[in-house]
């Protein structure tokens, strides 16, 4: 590992950590009040973590591209833990960029920020040139309000910078030229070609993205919702000099796994197994938020198991949620028996299971059949 | 199985007896008997000889036995199959059951083997047809009442019974309704569905789902609470924003100094044109001092001129008013005069006015006394005439008091009279008659009276009689002695009437009497008239005219001195000097007004001629000796200031044309410092303005606002998640129910199908669209429908439970009859509640039935039952038969 700022030959070598969205303080009202302070404590973890990553790759800066906060007006406590624990990292210099989340127009959370923060944060509230080190300049974009509704990156074409390497910090999104709809994004893609950015580093995206070897977004550090597949982390980005690409590393630094299960079942699968094979191995589920959603169709004693085996699992998670209603029940014949053989049972069961399957019925009330004649199957499971 | 004979020896009231009902025929059989003649004795000997071992001494058995004990008997003779049997059993002694074939005699099965045989006959669950199908005496329902243990186990027997009927013809009926499992499914069911949801299928309020639910509307209404303190600050947020950017303009250095140095230059402006004013200022009172000494002397040549004028003007005026004066002196002298003359002549007219009243008041007086006068005369004429009225009354008066009898007294004697009157008439008239016829000239003498010969002598009282030469004779009339005291008595109390009242007889007493009504019509004549004359009475009549006399006197004394002139002439006197003294006291009016006037117009010359000579005194005194020296000097120096004024005058116009505008120099100055004011005063409002806000928005800083605002709406989403999981819960829940209890329903109808097929008909016989509904527990009907009627079977009147029971019996043993098993149906007593119409509605639907089912019916009723028709065999005794 070389020292900071230097490379092989002498010249100039800039390396930091690209991070963003890390939105302290974000409630998580939808979970459990347990799962709400795990969620919670998570992203705040993340800034000794994105520390210790920094210290380990040897990047002296950690570039936080915007939404570091979640609210405009976060409770003062949020805002003083984490400037306290950037304080702690003093090794380490944190740029803070505002984001759509807290913008410059939350002249509170900033003008308390400014008040209280330690000598190793910097603070990008202005689209001025601030100097990392010699030889490397960063170009801010701090977006002014929620929704500026102009391109902030538009400036930094203005301004030179001489053989210094240009790296440029923008919060928001990149216009979409596929898309009809110009409000979608206004940074350009190619902002980086335009303005002579040898990096562009971006936030708002909680995925990682690579939009051009020289624009990126860093994802968050931490997840916040099933839509990500991809681990939550940060990247370490190294440019050695002007006009050299940029290296760009992921770096990983979720400590919670966010994941969308969906299985298709179908009778005579193996229940257990299929939904092993879905989730996290039983090591990793404590840190996992899972939402199961079932397709398919299943006999009902395979659905009764299917309901045996989720309730046996679910308190292996962080969290778990299940949607079972859009799987279909495979008529046979040994389940209904299991309920009765003949007689007003059976008719109940046979008139439930022909109104779960009605096409002339709204999906809403199959489903409700559906789950009424599962119901009746475990009633008649517990009384044999 | 058909019943054709049953035999009964010894038992209950037949001791020592045989009795024998036989011929029962296939359908109907009426077994009329009075009461206390044995049928329920045959009713109850026919279930225990079908029922109950012979070897049993249960109390059902003991039952029959008689007082004498002693072994009891039962024999019956059945069809079926096509052949006929005797059952024969003898209970309680000497035990013993046997079959024979009645037709070849040959004995099929006894004692164990017979049981067996009848049991195989009826088959195993034969303990239910009794009461099944055969209704004892005063059982009107369906089986026995009461809450012992003996009746339960009757009813579950009965309800077994039912049941096992209706399972072999249409299943058992927990595999058709779903039994115990369905029963348990739905209790969990319902429990689950009531643990979240009310009746309603709303959420229960103690359950979940209304817990959540409650809890959802509370997010709610906190997401509203924040949403609010949230645009509040975000407002805020924006508001400071706003006031720091005027801040920040209004702090602007550069525009500051720009501010400063525009107001140095206006105020420096303002100062240079003020000084050029200053300027205009001294010429302007340069040209008001000259104008000062220009008015100044005008203003004592004038005033010289004017005291000149005046005091030649105040002269003119003493002159004339010093005329007007003596004019005026001879004017009131003139008008006094004619006031003194006035008044004399007025005083004059009044004495005379005076003098004139007197002499009409003088005349006016002699007219009274001459009234008076002539009113005194008549007073005294009347009282003349009162006074002979006064006269008259004592007079009669004292005729009055002289006489006694009165109208009731007269009549009184007036009616004795005439009853002895009536009397003397009645003996008159039957008085006899006597009449001497003499031979001798003696004559005789009545009451000394000679009787002349031929002479009738009257005897109408007792009469002496003298004849001469014999004596005496007294002659009596003969008159009743009742006429004759009568008479007596009348005629003495006519005499005590006559001298009460001081009379010799009736003539007297009229004439008394007459007189004291005369009397009495003068008292109240003259009594009348003194109080028409003197209604006050004569003596005050008496003093009225003395005090008149009196005034009549006086009157005379004071007219006495003086002539009394005509009436008309004082009053035409009094007319012309009352003409005279108005006219008189106008003239000395008017006189008087013109003094008045002319002192007034006087006095006023006096002091105007005192005025204008004060006037003229001043006017000299003011002007002094050398006015007209002085007014020439004054007017020489006039002149000069004159000429001063109008140099002044020249000066100034010609600073002040070219005077600049100062107003316009001082109006910018003013905006200036205005505007810089303004921008003081501006940003002090904006900085207390953003001290307010910074308090409110650091406070919403402090409660986390947007963090509680995004916590609480990922709380309603998890609570909506519940609820919509609760919601889809409920509702499968109560759709699981809905169907359990459609499926459960229908199921128990089509299990009680053929019942209901049944009894269907024969309810129709009752009523045209009657339908029941079965219980699945009791397997009996629960409900009666009657068209859109619908009735517990438990609130059904005695008379309908009890055709409803029987009816079902009859539909029961048709379902026996299906089932290979026909047993005869055996009513004692029964249809007890029925009235008249449905008693013979039931006695059709017997009959309907009897074609192919065996009916046994016994009852006391021979009248009622008439009407049921069939067969109708007796109970016979054999007295002989005792063992």
């Amino acid at each position: 590992m070389l020292p900071f700022g230097r490379t092989e030959w002498g010249g100039t070598l800039v390396r930091f950590i690209h991070s963003s969205d890390l939105h302290l303080g974000k409630p998580f009202g939808r979970f459990d009040e347990d799962v709400r302070v795990r969620l919670r404590e998570a992203r705040f973890q993340k800034i000794s973590r994105l520390a210790s990553e920094a210290r380990r790759l040897g990047a002296p800066f950690i570039l936080l591209a915007g939404d570091t906060f979640d609210a405009e007006t976060p409770p003062p406590q949020t805002i003083r833990h984490a400037l306290r624990a950037m304080a702690a990292e003093n090794d380490i210099t944190w740029v803070i960029l505002p984001g759509n989340h807290d913008p410059l127009s939350a002249t509170e959370l900033w003008g308390r920020i400014s008040r209280e923060k330690s000598d190793n944060i910097i603070l990008a509230l202005e689209a001025k040139p601030i100097q990392l080190q010699p030889g490397a300049v960063l170009l801010p974009a701090p977006p002014t309000v929620k929704h500026p509704g102009r391109d902030l990156t538009e400036w930094m074409s203005d301004v030179s910078s001489g053989d210094a390497i240009r790296v440029g910090l923008a919060h928001g999104a990149i216009q979409d030229f596929s898309s009809d709809d110009p409000s979608l994004g206004i940074i350009p893609p190619n902002r980086a070609d335009l303005s002579d950015l040898d990096y562009l580093a971006l936030g708002d995206w909680h995925g990682q993205m690579k939009i051009g070897p020289r624009t990126w977004y860093s994802g968050a550090p931490e997840a916040d919702h099933f839509k990500s597949e991809a681990a939550a982390g940060a990247l370490l980005v190294e440019i050695e000099a002007k006009g050299v690409l940029p290296v760009v590393q992921p770096v990983h630094t979720g400590s919670l796994f966010w994941k969308e299960v969906e299985i298709d079942f179908r009778p005579g699968d193996e229940i257990a197994d299929r939904l092993n094979d879905a989730l996290p191995p039983p090591m990793a589920r404590r840190d996992s938020i899972i939402s199961l959603k079932t397709t398919g169709r299943l006999t009902l004693s395979e659905m009764s198991f299917l309901g045996q085996v989720i309730s046996g699992i679910r308190e292996d998670f962080g969290h778990f949620e299940d949607d079972l209603g859009d799987l279909d029940i495979e008529q046979e014949v040994g389940d209904l028996d299991s309920i009765d053989r003949a007689g007003a049972l059976r008719a109940a069961a046979e008139r439930l299971q022909s109104a779960g399957s009605d096409p002339l019925r709204c999906d809403e009330d199959r489903r409700i059949s559906r789950t009424a004649l599962g119901r009746l199957y475990a009633y008649a499971m517990e009384l044999s | 199985m058909k019943i054709r004979t049953i035999e009964l020896t010894n038992v209950r009231r037949f001791e020592g007896r045989r009795a024998v009902i036989s011929d029962i025929a296939d359908g109907v059989t009426t077994i009329c008997e009075p009461n206390e003649s044995g049928k329920s004795t045959f009713f109850d000997a026919l279930q225990v000889v079908l029922l109950v071992d012979h070897k049993s001494t249960a109390a059902q058995v003991k039952s029959l036995q008689p007082y004498s004990k002693g072994a009891v008997e039962i024999a019956v003779e059945i069809e079926a199959e096509g052949r006929r049997y005797r059952i024969e059993k003898r209970y309680l002694s000497r035990k013993a059951a046997s079959i024979v074939d009645v037709q070849t005699g040959r004995l099929i099965a006894q004692e164990g083997e017979a049981e067996a045989w009848i049991a195989n006959l009826l088959g195993s669950d034969i303990e239910g047809p009794a009461g099944l199908l055969w209704v004892r005496q005063g059982v009107s329902g369906f089986g026995p009442d009461g809450t012992g243990a003996a009746e339960k186990r009757e009813r579950d027997k009965l309800r077994d019974a039912r049941q096992t009927l209706m399972s072999s013809v249409a299943g058992q009926i927990d595999s058709v309704t779903g039994g115990r499992k369905m029963d348990a499914i739905m209790k969990a069911v319902e429990a689950d569905l009531d643990a979240i949801a009310t009746k309603s299928g709303a959420p229960k309020v103690s359950g979940e789902w209304g817990k959540v639910s409650q809890r959802l509307s509370e997010l709610n209404a906190e997401r509203v609470q924040l949403c609010t303190q949230l645009a509040e600050l975000q407002g805020a947020l924006r508001e400071r924003s706003e006031i720091r950017s005027q801040l920040r303009a209004i702090d602007d250095p550069e525009l500051d100094a720009e501010r400063d140095a525009a107001i140095a230059t206006a105020q420096s402006k303002l100062d240079e044109v003020k000084q050029r004013l200053g300027a205009i200022e001294g010429a302007a009172r340069d040209t008001r001092l000259a104008s000062l000494e220009v008015d100044g002397l005008r203003t004592k040549h004038e005033a010289i001129e004017t005291l000149i004028g005046r005091a030649t003007k105040a002269e003119v005026d003493l002159d004339g008013l010093v005329k007007s004066a003596g004019s005026s002196q001879q004017a009131l002298e003139a008008a006094r005069l004619r006031l003194s003359d006035a008044k004399t002549l007025h005083e004059s007219a009044r004495g005379a006015l005076d003098e004139s009243r007197k002499a009409v008041a003088r005349s006016q007086s002699a007219v009274s006394a001459r009234k008076l006068e002539k009113e005194v005369l008549e007073l005294r004429r009347q009282l003349a005439r009162a006074d002979a009225y006064e006269t008259s009354l004592h007079e009669a008066e004292t005729l009055k008091r002289g006489i006694s009898i009165t109208a009731d007294d007269l009549a009184h004697i007036e009616d004795l009279s005439g009853q002895i009157e009536r009397i003397e008439s009645r003996l008159d008239a039957l008085a006899p008659t006597v009449r001497f016829a003499y031979c001798s000239e003696l004559r005789v003498e009545a009451q000394g009276a000679v009787v002349e010969e031929g002479q009738d002598l009257r005897i109408k009282d007792v009469v002496e009689i003298s004849i001469p030469g014999i004596g005496i004779a007294t002659v009596s009339p003969g008159l009743s002695q009742a006429d004759g005291s009568d008479k007596a008595r009348l005629q003495a109390q006519l005499e005590d009437a006559l001298a009460s009242h001081s009379v010799e007889n009736l003539k007297e007493a009229r004439v008394q009497a007459r007189r004291l009504s005369e009397a009495e019509q003068s008292r109240m004549l003259a009594k009348a008239s003194i109080d028409a004359i003197a209604p006050d009475g004569v003596e005050r009549m008496r003093s009225v005219i003395a005090e008149l006399e009196r005034d009549l006197a006086n009157a005379a004394q004071d007219l006495g001195e003086h002539e009394v002139s005509s009436d008309g002439d004082v009053h035409e006197r009094l007319r012309v000097a009352m003409a005279d003294e108005a006219r008189l006291r106008l003239d000395w009016e008017t006189a008087l007004t013109a003094h008045q006037e002319a002192s007034q117009v006087m006095a006023g010359r006096r002091a105007a001629l005192e005025i204008a000579e004060a006037a003229v005194a001043d006017a000299r005194d003011a002007l002094g000796e050398d006015a007209e020296a002085r007014l020439s000097e004054i007017s020489i120096l006039l002149e000069k200031s004159v000429a001063n004024l109008s140099e002044a005058q020249s000066r100034e116009d010609e600073l002040r044309a070219n005077a600049p505008d100062v107003e316009m120099f001082e109006a910018d100055l003013t905006r200036l410092v205005s505007a810089r004011d303004n921008g003081l005063r501006q940003r002090k409002e904006l900085l207390a303005r953003s001290h307010q806000l910074d308090g409110l928005i650091g406070a919403r800083a402090e409660d986390g606002i947007e963090e509680r605002y995004e916590t609480v709406l990922g709380q309603i989403e998890k609570a909506q998640r519940r609820e919509a999981r609760y919601a889809a819960e409920a509702k499968a829940l109560a759709e699981l129910r809905d169907v359990l209890e459609t499926t459960r329903r229908e199921a128990r109808d089509a299990y009680f199908e053929p019942i209901k097929a049944e009894l269907g008909p024969l309810l129709s016989v009752l009523h045209s669209d009657a339908k029941v509904e079965m219980d699945s527990e009791s397997m009996l009907p629960s409900r009666l429908y009657r068209g859109d009627v619908e009735d517990s079977f438990d609130t059904l009147s005695g008379g309908a439970a009890e055709q409803i029971a029987i009816l079902t019996r009859l539909a029961f043993a048709r379902l026996f009859a299906r089932a290979g098993r026909a047993v005869p149906v055996i009513l004692d007593d029964a249809l007890v509640y029925s009235d008249d119409d449905r008693i013979v509605r039931m006695f059709t639907a017997l009959t309907k039935i009897s074609k192919d089912q065996q009916i046994i019916v016994f009852s006391c009723r021979n009248k009622a039952f008439e009407q049921l028709g069939g067969h109708r065999p007796r109970i016979s005794v054999d007295h002989t038969a005792a063992a």
